[in-house]
Parts: structure tokens; sequence; C-alpha cells
């Protein structure tokens, strides 16, 4: 009986100094995220104007009555382009807000006006500032660009058969602020007069390195590690289901790799992949030091069905080392 | 011409003792090597029903194995068990789909005459606070028709039909002191080493390594300690990465207070701590401790056995080896992983019962995700970090087992507001019963009713923003009437209930709460009913064919609703 008592006032000492042990709160606050929002500070841009051409930055301010779950978009009024910052905090400052000009995704910004908005997760509070981004950032400052589409089409190698090959800033919004490749047709290839063969072929082009944005002699300067190289473009789909962007890559001559996009979407969407991720097309390969050339092919996948034309617009094509292009 | 087929008699007696000397060779090789096997054939028909789909979606699958395992004893002291499977998909043509893998092998033995040893694939089990492996949800007492289901095909699939061991593949050893006449009456040392994770990419190999010391004093009094320790190796990293250390540490005792012939009552209780570190990622460590102490009383007269106990985990306690759940929920059911307008079809209580996909065999290195509808009282079984509070149980079984029963009931609450000053609060009450009617009325076949209920509601007050109210229901009834010899007529019901909210927290790969909640409501309302045929071969071999009938219901959003059929045919032979 003695020890039956003992037993239970352990216990019940237990109880009491287990329900006594009150820890702080873990986590963030939930009243805080959820609930409304007392703006002590108002929202506001370190400047008005920032020229990112020149290297120069920008970073948003405000403040909150407690912690919240912020957003600020910023909205590219001409080309569209969005960039976010997003934290749980009750402010807003330069460690969470920097801009350098970058974008979060195709397309990037350009020397335009822009809108700014801080926006809550959970109430329907916004605020809004508009800048001007005077000079266009340099994305190109470590990447071997294969062509913007930009300067006079200096591409040689192409076909067009019965589509259409045109560098041109409609009917789509600007990728990277100028002009985009944009192709279209219906798949055909005539053999000889008179003798039609159905293909998936529309039409294509060829970038050789000595032919690119700059002329970079016999092979792309690129690394020898494929892990490390990346190949970027953008590329702006029209929801077709049988458009099929067909890319290959020749090492020394030969058709080594090669990537097969389907544009499914619409607008403009950066696709980046590793080197080495590119499909194979010989035993050897995966040696971009040895890129020669890189081909667009438009195909369709309605072949044997002629009639209908397919079309994709891409821009801004290049390889970046360690790490994707940044818009 | 001579018969070239006529023997001289000294050529017939070379020939007998030949044969005689092939016969004692066969037998000497049937000493050391045995053969068991386990074959399933399994064809199940599924069809999906969405309202307003006007395309019913079907799909077929099925397959053959065998799990041929060989015993082989080289010596008295040395046991190689291999277990090879031999499987063919049903929807292949000629070989496509047919394998052949290594399922499992161990080697185990005696070194020395005292020390046993295992050696690749093994079962592991400590304490529910140091390593185990938690029931899955979604049942409680369910009927015999998803029982089969969820033992012989699911579980097993998943190497984890041995009660709550983790399958592991390491080593493990184990010796015994015994004493006479002194304080001590018996020692058992266990020790083991398993791998965690292969190093791949930047990740380095991890280990846990552990062990258990048990000491028996007498038949009253039993304590013991178990450490285990899951580690990564730095000498395998290639890159700077995270170096995680959780070592978990515990004592046990058990002690009969009243230890008669009829009555017993005895203390049991284990406490610990355990540490969490990120060596490349953070400094410091965060530790954390735990209690759970109670009083078992056992009437053997009554059939009864009632426990009490009070626990007390840390926000803070962590151990990866006894909170790691059994089904992952990051994982897409393998029948129609979408529905409707391309909506993720989530877990189900039919999923649960059957899709081995969803489950984990895996050990995870942080707290994984899990859905508050399937229990949100101890996600992560008795471990759950952050919770205190009082449970009961009581057992019922006579002694012709007419009537077994089980009652559970649990009053937690947690220990540190997440993410708001007030603490969520718990109730679950369970209660399970099989009544043997024909042993009643003394039938020779079986009738044989089961129930399971369980209600569970979590409750957090204080501001609007921030209130919880979540109530589940689980019903399971089931029913077997033996029809002919051996045939059984089998019945199942399974519903779930849901209605509340919740906010969920997110942690990330360190263990630590991001900044970031998962909210959630539910208004939901699943059900199964299921009835089939079985014919038992044997206790461990049957034939059943069962149909299942399931139906989800959002009633916050009807477009979400669907509903699943099942028929399937499963052959499960143990020999």
């Amino acid at each position: 009986m003695k020890n039956l008592s003992l037993i239970y006032f352990g216990l019940i000492a237990l109880l009491l100094f287990g329900a006594g042990c009150r820890k702080d709160v873990l986590g963030p606050s939930i009243v805080g995220i959820y609930g409304p929002v007392t703006v002590t500070e108002p929202f506001a841009a370190s400047k008005s104007t920032v020229d990112f051409s020149k290297d120069e930055e920008v970073y948003f301010t405000a403040k909150f009555e407690k912690e919240t779950d912020w957003i600020v978009t910023i909205t590219g009024n001409t080309s569209g382009a969005k960039k976010t910052f997003e934290s749980i905090s009750n402010t807003v400052d330069i460690s969470g807000s920097k801009w350098t000009g970058y974008a979060d995704g195709a397309p990037s910004f350009q020397a335009e006006t822009v809108t700014a908005t801080l926006s809550f997760k959970h109430t329907t509070d916004v605020f809004s500032k508009t800048l001007t981004v005077s000079g266009q950032k340099n994305l190109d400052k470590n990447n071997v660009l294969i062509s913007d589409f930009a300067t006079p089409f200096k591409i040689l190698a192409w076909q067009k058969y019965d589509g259409a090959i045109n560098v041109t800033n409609t009917p789509y919004s600007l990728a990277d602020g100028n002009k985009y490749l944009f192709m279209e047709g219906t798949p055909y290839q005539e053999t000889s007069p008179g003798s039609k063969v159905i293909t998936p072929y529309v039409c294509y082009i060829e970038a050789l390195a000595k032919n690119a944005a700059t002329n970079y002699g016999t092979y792309y300067p690129l690394s020898i590690d494929s892990n490390k190289v990346y190949f970027n473009v953008m590329v702006h789909g029209t929801g077709q289901s049988n458009t099929n962007l067909l890319i290959n890559f020749y090492e020394d001559g030969v058709a080594s790799r090669h990537i097969n996009i389907r544009p499914d979407w619409t607008g403009w969407k950066l696709v980046s992949v590793t080197y080495a991720s590119l499909l194979d097309d010989v035993s050897t390969g995966g040696k971009p030091d040895k890129l020669t050339k890189v081909a667009f092919i438009l195909l369709s996948d309605a072949v044997p069905a002629q009639s209908e034309k397919v079309s994709v617009a891409i821009d801004h094509a290049s390889f970046t080392t360690n790490t994707p292009y940044q818009p | 011409m001579k018969n070239l087929y006529t023997y001289t008699m000294n050529q017939k007696a070379i020939i007998l003792c030949l044969l005689l000397i092939s016969v004692q060779l066969l037998n000497a090789q049937d000493d050391k090597i045995k053969f068991g096997a386990y074959a399933r054939a399994f064809q199940q028909m599924n069809t999906l029903d969405t309202p307003g789909d006007s395309n019913a979606n079907h799909t077929a699958n099925g397959n053959v194995l065998m799990d041929l395992g060989i015993n082989i004893n080289p010596d008295k002291k040395t046991e190689i068990q291999a277990i090879v499977r031999f499987s063919n998909n049903f929807n292949g043509f000629y070989t496509a789909g047919a394998a052949a893998t290594l399922r499992q092998l161990y080697v185990k033995g005696t070194v020395a005459k005292f020390f046993n040893y295992q050696v690749g694939d093994l079962y592991m089990k400590l304490t529910p606070y140091t390593f185990f492996n938690n029931s899955s949800e979604g049942s409680v007492n369910e009927a015999l028709i998803f029982s089969d289901l969820r033992r012989d095909y699911t579980n097993y699939e998943n190497l984890s039909n041995r009660g709550n061991a983790w399958w592991q593949q390491g080593a493990a050893t184990n010796f015994a002191f015994a004493f006479n006449e002194s304080l001590i009456d018996t020692i058992r040392v266990d020790g083991f080493f398993l791998r965690n994770r292969a190093s791949y990419a930047t990740f380095p190999s991890a280990f846990h390594a552990g062990g258990k010391i048990t000491i028996t004093q007498s038949a009253r009094l039993k304590i013991a300690a178990n450490y285990i320790n899951l580690f990564d190796v730095a000498a395998n990293l290639k890159t700077d990465t995270v170096l995680l250390y959780n070592p978990v540490a515990s004592g046990e005792i058990n002690f009969k207070i009243i230890n008669g012939a009829n009555t017993q009552l005895a203390l049991i209780a284990e406490g610990g701590y355990s540490e969490n570190a990120h060596k490349a990622y953070k400094s410091g460590t965060t530790k954390g401790f735990f209690y759970d102490a109670g009083l078992q009383l056992n009437l053997k007269n009554q059939h009864l056995i009632i426990t009490s106990n009070y626990s007390y985990v840390a926000p803070e306690f962590y151990s990866s080896a006894a909170q790691s759940k059994r089904v992952n929920y990051s994982n897409t059911p393998s029948a129609f992983p979408q529905y409707a307008n391309s909506l993720k079809r989530g877990i189900s209580i039919f999923d649960l019962v059957r899709d081995p996909g969803i489950y984990n065999q895996g050990i995870s290195r942080s707290l994984m995700t899990y859905n508050p509808m399937y229990g949100n009282a101890q996600p992560y079984g008795k471990a759950t970090p952050n919770r205190t509070g009082i449970q009961l149980n009581g057992q019922y079984k006579d002694s012709l087992e007419k009537i077994v029963a089980d009652v559970d009931a649990a009053y937690l609450s947690e220990i540190a507001g997440v993410g708001s000053s007030q603490l969520r609060t718990f109730l679950v009450l369970k209660g399970g019963v099989d009544f043997n009617f024909h042993k009643f009325f003394d039938w020779k076949k079986r009738v044989i009713l089961t129930a399971g209920y369980q209600y569970e509601a979590t409750t957090r007050g204080g501001d609007p923003l921030e209130k919880v109210s979540l109530v589940n229901n689980l019903l399971d009834l089931g029913l077997e009437v033996e029809v002919f010899k051996k045939m059984s007529v089998l019945g199942g019901y399974k519903m779930l209930t849901s209605l509340g909210n919740e906010f969920i927290s997110v942690r990330d790969v360190y263990n630590d709460l991001t900044i970031n909640y998962t909210t959630t409501n539910m208004n939901v309302a699943q059900s199964v009913i299921a009835f089939g045929l079985k014919y038992r071969f044997s206790e461990k071999s049957y034939l059943t064919v069962q149909d299942h009938l399931f139906t989800y219901q959002d009633k916050a959003t009807a477009a979400n609703n669907y509903s699943l059929s099942q028929i399937l045919v499963m052959f499960n032979m143990n020999f």
C-alpha cells in the first residue's frame, strides 16, 4: 500500500512537472500571418529611376505592426516581365527585396517603366509604386551567346521549305527587349520537281560557331565538363499540341546530342538544361568544347495531316557555365 | 551378338554401390539445405468513376510470383538464408515482365558458442521511443477481408510484415550471461550496425548504430538501457553538406509490484533523451527528452489487463527510427493518381489497405509529412514530439476467446504552442471487439463479427484566426460466415469522416519549422464496402475473390468527389 502511494505521488508529481514546463511559442505566429496588416511605415523604393546597364540596384522598404506573409512583385509595363520577393517578417528591407535587374523567368525586363506592388498572402491590401528602368541589365556578360536575333540576321544556313522564317517583333511580345526568331509552316519536303514526300520537317536554321553573335572560331568556347555547361533558349508556345522544336548539337560537325521541346504552353518560357542531360545521338559525345554548330528545327507531329500549320518563336539562345541563364 | 545391355555380376554390384552412395549424398544434402516458399497469384481490375466524366477509367493488372526460400546450414553453427523471387506479370507476353530477383539474404550463426550474429537483411525493433515501425493509419480492428489484403499483400511487399520491426540491412549480434544464486538472473546484450543510406551524388553514407542491455534481476524486476545513433560518415563527402548526428538513449524499468497467481501489478516506465545536430549546416545541437510511466494491472481470472500511463515528449525530442512513418503521404496512389480535370488523387483508406506503393521502407532523416485526417494526436506514434498526457487501455480476452475486446482512451495536449500561445488538446477514444459466435454455441463452422471505432478530436482556442477544431471518426465492421467446410463468405465496411480545420507545420530537411503553414479545411467522408469469398486450403494458404466499392465525398467541393471499384482475385500459399 505504501509502495502504491509512493508510485501515485510520483506520477502526480510528474504530471505537475510536465504541465508546469510550458515553453515559448514554436514557429511563426498564425495571427500575424493570417490576420489584418497594419502598415507602420509606408511602402517605398530606394530610388525612382535605376540604370541596370550600369549595375545599379534598387530595394524596397516597409514596416508592419507584426510578422506577416508579404509579397513584393515587380512587373514590366511593356515587357510583362516579373520579379517576386516574398517573406514572413515585420519589415521589407534591402536584405529581402534587393533587385538587380533580373526577372524570375522569360521575358526579361527592358528599359521601361515598372510597377512594384506590395501585397499580402492572406489579406487583400495592395500598395504600389512606379519606377523607371532607364537601362536594361547586360544579361550576357558571362554568357556564350548563340544569337539574340537583334543584330542583323547573321545565321546563314537555313531552310524554310514552304514555311516562313522571320526575325520580327510581332505578333508576340518581346522576350529580351528586341526582336526574336519566328518560324512557321506546314510540313513537307519536295524531293524533286513534282514529287513531294510528307515529312515532319517545316523549317530550320543553323548557327555555326563562326557565324554566331560573335565569331567564336571553329568551336563554341565552352567548358569540357558537360555537367557545368547549360544550354538556354527562350521559347514562345502557342498551346498547339503538334509543334515540336528539335535542337541538334553538332560536335566536330556530327550531330551528337539533341533536345526535343514541345511548346504546349502559351507565352514565353525559358528552357535551361545541362549539356550532360541532352539526349545522345552517337555513342561518343558530350564534348561541349567540340561544339561547332547548333540547329533549330521546327517539326510537325501532325504528319501526314499536312494542312495543319505549326509555329514557334525562339529568342536569346545561349550557353552559360555553372548556372542556368538568368533572364 | 552380345547384348550390350546385359551387365556382369560385378558391374551390377558396382552400379548398386554407386546408387547407394548417391542416395546417401542426397540425404546428407537434404540435412544441410532446406527449401520453403511463398507463392501468390494476384489479379485486380479497377474502375474509376467521377461525376460528370462520361469516360469511366479502367485498369487491370496482376502477377504471379514465388519467393523461394533457401536455407543452408553448412555446419551446426551457421545458417544462410536466401529468398529468391520469381515473378511474372500477366500483361506481358512470354517473359516480358518476368523477373528473378534476390529479395532477402542473410547469414547468421554462433561464434565461440556464445555470440550470436546476423549479417545481411534483418528486422530490428527496440522501444516505441528508440527504434519502432509504428502501425499504419486507417484501421481499428478492421475486417478480415481488409486485414488479409493488408498483411499478405501490402505489408508483405513492403517487408513490414513483422509487427513493428523495421527491415534493415547491416549486422547484429547478441549474447547473454546467466547467473546462479546471484543478485541478477541474466544479462543480455544486443548490438547492431545498420546502413541508413548509401552515398550518392553529394550525400554521404549514413548509418544506425546502437544496442540494448537488458538486466533481469528476477521474475519481478527487469531493467534495460537502449542506445541508437543515426550519423553521417564525413569521409564519404564529395562536397560540403550537412552532417546529421542523432543519438537517442533511454532507460526502461519493468517492476512487478504485485506478482500473485491471479493478480499482477507492474510499474512500467521508460525515459530518455535525444540530440539532433547538423554539423556542417549550423553549430550546436537540439536536445530533447521524454518519459513515459504507468501501471499495468493483470487480472488473470477475470481475463483483464488494464494499463494507465502518463507520457511527456518534449518538442525538441527527435528519434529518427521511432518517428519515421510507415506511410509516405508525399507519395501518390498507384491506381488513378489523377482524376476528373487532372485533380491529384490523395491517399485514401482504400489505398492504405491495398497499395504497397504509398508505403515507406526506409527510416527518414527528418519528420515526415502526415495527413491529420488519419491521425492528428500522435501522427508519429508514441514518440510524437510536443505531446503530454494520460492514456488508458483495457484488454479483455476470455479463455475460449469467445469475446476479444480492446479499449483505449487518451487525453493529450501540446507542451508548447505552435504559431500560437494557445495549446492544442487531443481526445482519442478507440475500441474494438471480436465476437466469435460459433464458440458461444459450439458450432463447427466459423461465425465471427468484428467491430472497431475510433473518435479523435483536436481543439485549440484563442483568436478566431488560430482556432482549431478537427473531428475524425473511423468505423470498421466485419463479418465472416463459414458456409461450407473451409469456405467462408466475407463482408467488410470501413468509414472515415473528417470535419474541421487544422494548420500543419512545414519542416525543412534539418527538421526546423519553416515560415509556412499548410492550412486545411476538411469536410470529407470516405467509405469502403467489400464482400467476397475465401477458401482456406490451410491456415496459411487460401484463395479469395473480392469486390471493393469505395466512395470519396468532399462535402465542401462536389467536384472532388469520385468512386472506385475493384475486383480482385488472390491466391496465397505458404509452404
